[in-house]
């Protein structure tokens, strides 16, 4: 070093530097130009960094910024240079003839898309599609549903309440009443909705999941009509050859209640059929007399049937899927697959 | 619920299902099965083994040098329970076998005699707590026969899934009825033998009873309409039977002791819940029956 003031020197070879650069007519002297000023060992620029160390303490912190300025004005003029010369028209790696993208278009969730089958098969049956609020009163989730608030399905453990007596529905039930209140026989609902409960979320759980919920209410319902209907929606959705098994079962709100079981006829890749074992895919039964009552309406004039089903479950049995996290992770990777 | 199925069987003589068949009927039913499971299922390996000779090790104050005959020779077995002996009959785990854990056994030297084997804990196979000994079993074997045949945990609990309108399926009774309804054999109720040799007496509406130096009173007599007292004296808390034992395992249960295992054995079989309190605690007291109170 000499005795030179360092912060002239280093705006010295900073004009220096910019004007090399200037000239510099392709990429190879440019790159002579990035070598001779900030190469890490020769390069001038970087010398003269390095010798800021043998500077008394005092002066060392204007020295160091302004030789930080330059250094950054030379690697901005060399870039600046280098995107000048090597432009768009020179061959920089990019197909200008390649077609652009196609704008990215989103697709139906494969929940979304197991509601909608499921709608669409009883709107195809005569039915209308209703809906209720997520956060309902006891009343609608449990008493008018003929569940006793010290009935186990009523425990406070398993139901998210958000003020006395004010609760996020555990179940779509609740749009039965909320129906029934508000409209006269006949009915003929489907009400799919968010619910909530306290699980862990596992494989086979989470706090919030969707329900389908169905209702009929007219004179002369029998549990014919129930079986037949929940029959040929089983046939519409997983295929003519479905059977169906009722299996006794207990719900506050049915009398009596039936847990449904499908069996499917699967073909497979060498034409061969072959039958599923039985699979369960909804809870369901005879209104109870006292639901209809907590109506207002006549329970020895009308009957009805309900059933409540989980869209999750029964897009996990149609496509093959393990853990029902995976349909909340968001990974477009996977959502993807359902989109169309 | 868990159900014993070997119990079942007993209840409903003509019973020709296997557990997965009767899982299926019950689920027909309305009583899904949730499970089938076994008390022997992770004793696969373990033997009944018969210890012919029982000495001191050479090189250790604490542990025995045995001569156990598993069914395939004798094999030398280096034990360190207290109440090992010659001529007795316990569950011994040959060189290879799995406990449950998955700890598996090798031979081995132990103190500078070899080990081919092991005689086992109630608490080492998963059968109790008890660890002070290896467990000892009453009886004539053959060495080498199946540990879990020899003394009964070959059955199959099935957990029987009961919805809150059938609460008449809560014991092995009521199982065995709702099979019976089907057509599947017929019930032959447990027959209790013998004079018991006690005078029962009732007191209606009375507000409080005495028994003895107890005194019970019911205050929510909406829900409770009556309750029944015994005292029983001269009980020496021992371990049950082994019949009962398997059975309670059979249907899920720990045996404890006598007579907690005589409460849960009832309970189990009639589905009537019950309770023996130690009489020495309750002297001077009241059993009281009311809703809880707040706090």
């Amino acid at each position: 070093m000499t005795d030179q003031d360092p912060i002239a020197a280093l705006r010295a070879l900073e004009s220096d530097a910019l004007a090399a650069v200037e000239q510099a007519g392709d990429a190879d002297g440019l790159e002579a130009v990035r070598i001779t000023y900030l190469g890490r060992k020769e390069g001038r620029i970087s010398a003269l960094l390095r010798g800021l160390g043998g500077m008394p303490a005092e002066d060392r912190p204007a020295a160091g910024q302004e030789a930080n300025r330059v250094k950054a004005a030379v690697t901005e003029a060399l870039e600046a240079r280098e995107g000048a010369l090597l432009g768009p028209e020179s061959a920089g790696g990019e197909d200008l003839t390649l077609p652009s993208r196609g704008p990215w278009t989103g697709g139906l969730h494969p929940i979304t898309q197991a509601v909608d089958e499921i709608w669409h098969i009883f709107r195809d049956l005569g039915f209308t599609r209703a809906r209720g609020p997520e956060a309902d009163t006891e009343w609608y989730n449990f008493e008018a549903l003929n569940t006793p608030l010290d009935h186990p399905a009523a425990d406070e453990q398993d139901t998210l309440y958000l003020v006395d007596s004010v609760l996020l529905r555990s179940h779509t039930s609740p749009v039965q009443m909320r129906t029934m209140e508000t409209h006269e026989p006949p009915i003929r609902i489907i009400a799919p909705g968010w619910v909530y409960r306290r699980d862990t979320y596992d494989a086979t759980h989470t706090p919030a999941f969707m329900q389908v919920e169905g209702l009929v209410i007219d004179e002369g319902i029998t549990f014919v009509d129930f079986k037949a209907t929940l029959a040929e929606f089983a046939r519409r959705y997983w295929g003519p050859d479905t059977q169906t098994r009722f299996r006794p079962s207990f719900f506050p709100f049915t009398e009596p209640s039936a847990e449904v079981d499908v069996k499917r006829v699967i073909t497979r890749a060498d034409g061969s059929k072959e039958e599923t074992d039985w699979l369960e895919i909804m809870g369901a039964g005879m209104v109870d007399p006292a639901v209809i009552e907590n109506a207002g309406y006549d329970s020895e004039r009308y009957t009805g049937f309900a059933f409540g089903m989980g869209p999750a479950r029964i897009a996990k049995l149609k496509h093959g899927v393990d853990d029902l996290r995976t349909f909340f992770d968001n990974d477009v990777r996977f959502l993807e697959q359902f989109a169309r | 619920m868990n159900v014993s199925y070997r119990w079942l069987l007993g209840m409903v003589p003509g019973l020709d299902l296997k557990p997965e068949q009767l899982a299926e009927h019950l689920a027909l039913r309305g009583a899904p099965v949730e499970e089938i499971s076994s008390p022997g299922a992770e004793l696969g390996d373990i033997v009944i083994g018969k210890v012919l000779e029982a000495g001191q090790h050479p090189n250790a104050d604490r542990l025995s040098l045995c001569r156990v005959d598993g069914g395939e020779g004798e094999v030398q077995v280096v034990c360190g329970a207290p109440n090992v002996k010659a001529g007795s009959w316990y569950p011994f785990a040959p060189t290879g076998a799995v406990l449950p854990g998955k700890f598996k056994i090798k031979k081995s030297k132990i103190r500078g005699e070899i080990s081919e084997g092991m005689l086992c804990s109630a608490r080492e196979l998963g059968l109790g707590t008890e660890h002070d000994g290896i467990l000892e079993i009453e009886g004539d074997f053959t060495a080498g026969e199946s540990f879990v045949a020899a003394v009964g945990l070959d059955d199959a609990t099935l957990d029987v899934e009961i919805t809150a309108n059938r609460g008449d399926l809560l014991s092995h009774v009521g199982v065995a009825r709702e099979l019976a309804s089907e057509g599947e054999g017929r019930v032959q109720l447990p027959v209790i033998e013998g004079d018991p040799g006690v005078e029962l007496s009732f007191e209606r509406g009375a507000p409080e009873v005495r028994l003895g130096d107890v005194a019970i009173r019911i205050e929510d007599e909406d829900l409770c309409t009556r309750y029944l007292g015994a005292v029983i004296r001269g009980v020496r808390i021992a371990p049950s039977p082994a019949w009962l034992q398997e059975r309670l395992r059979g249907a899920g249960a720990r045996p404890i002791n006598n007579v907690v295992d005589a409460t849960n054995y009832v309970m189990l079989e009639l589905g009537q819940p019950l309770h023996a309190f130690d009489l020495n605690g309750l002297v001077g007291t009241s059993i009281v029956v009311r809703r809880v109170s707040p706090g």
